[in-house]
């Protein structure tokens, strides 16, 4: 309504912020404004229904229709970088609660049950992104690592989700055999997914004589390796990951005085409750 | 994905849950509607951040207020 006397009250940028990733996305999937920052809207009543919304939740569109809403230069949350989500999610949760977010937490000594208040701000500011240019260099072979896309990770989730509830329904065999027909052939799905996430993280593989950005070139690669390559691998994958990531906060336990690391997951599905 | 740590009853309280909060938030928005005497529409009221819905409940509180001590009819 163009003509109402309260759209002054309407919302406005909360915050602005910087994708740490420092990726040039296409103005497809993020349309940058000159300034370099993307202005932050808090979630509306709408938003809140829409984090509220089991299937829109396990499929990853609510996720993206929050994103579209509360940061709309990002046009495509779908190929939003994973390095760079986390600060999405975590400035469209300052913009709209402020900067403050309490979190429960056991205190490994006396198991005791914490409740602090953590700082959102200064934790965005700790969240760098890991060195995704260097190529990591194994033999004759230069593997160069990207990190993956919230679709990615979408469909990982699901999938690994399916394998989960396959994998609890076991218990309901009677047969022995069929059991673990059904059992081994969940664990090769499981394989398979973990090697498939990975493949999705490599950009390419140089040789001496080529370059194979081709996906399932790398992901058969990947399943024919010798093990000790795809360990080096996977761990290097695993450090860039972990060094994309918002570092682990110190607590201090208020009943035993205990300090302890514990690192904040920001799942995407309780983030907004 | 926090689905694939709950058992299935969990995730029934979970969508129930939901279903609850999401009744809530549309009775607001609807109520705040009512109260603003169609100054404010059931779309504008969805389309509020939890800071500009604080602010428009206190607008409706000081209208309640002023009518209250006014002696007119708020009906």
């Amino acid at each position: 309504m163009e003509n109402n006397p309260l759209k002054q009250y309407f919302r406005r940028p909360a915050i602005h912020i910087r994708l740490p990733s420092n990726y040039k996305y296409s103005s497809e999937i993020v349309d940058l404004p000159p300034t370099g920052e993307l202005p932050v809207y808090p979630m509306t009543a709408n938003d809140e229904i829409t984090a509220r919304t089991p299937d829109a939740l396990y499929n990853g569109s609510a996720v993206v229709s929050i994103i579209q809403s509360c940061v709309p230069t990002i046009k495509n949350p779908w190929l939003l970088l994973n390095a760079d989500l986390e600060t999405v999610l975590i400035s469209i949760r300052i913009a709209t609660n402020g900067d403050e977010m309490d979190v429960d937490t056991n205190c490994p000594a006396c198991k005791n049950s914490n409740r602090y208040g953590i700082n959102l701000s200064k934790l965005i500011s700790t969240i760098q992104v890991g060195d995704y240019n260097t190529e990591l260099v194994v033999g004759d072979l230069a593997i160069k690592f990207r990190s993956t896309t919230y679709q990615d990770n979408n469909n990982a989730s699901a999938e690994q989700f399916e394998i989960q509830r396959g994998l609890a329904q076991l218990e309901n065999y009677e047969d022995g055999e069929v059991k673990n027909k059904a059992a081994s052939e969940l664990l090769v799905r499981m394989n398979n997914l973990t090697q498939k996430i990975l493949s999705k993280n490599i950009e390419y593989i140089r040789t001496p004589e080529t370059s194979v950005s081709n996906q399932p070139f790398i992901l058969d690669f990947l399943q024919n390796c010798d093990k000790k390559m795809y360990d080096t691998i996977r761990d290097h994958n695993i450090e860039l990951r972990e060094s994309s990531q918002s570092k682990p906060l110190r607590f201090k336990c208020v009943s035993c005085q205990h300090e302890y690391n514990q690192t904040i997951t920001f799942s995407v599905t309780d983030f907004f409750e | 994905m926090r689905l694939l740590y709950l058992s299935q009853d969990d995730i029934e309280k979970l969508v129930k849950g939901y279903e609850e909060e999401v009744t809530i938030i549309k009775r607001n928005a609807l109520k705040a509607a009512w109260y603003m005497r169609g100054s404010l529409s059931y779309v504008d009221a969805m389309n509020l951040s939890p800071t500009e819905t604080n602010i428009i409940n206190k607008l409706i509180d000081e209208n309640l207020e002023v009518t209250k001590k006014s002696g007119l009819p708020f009906f």
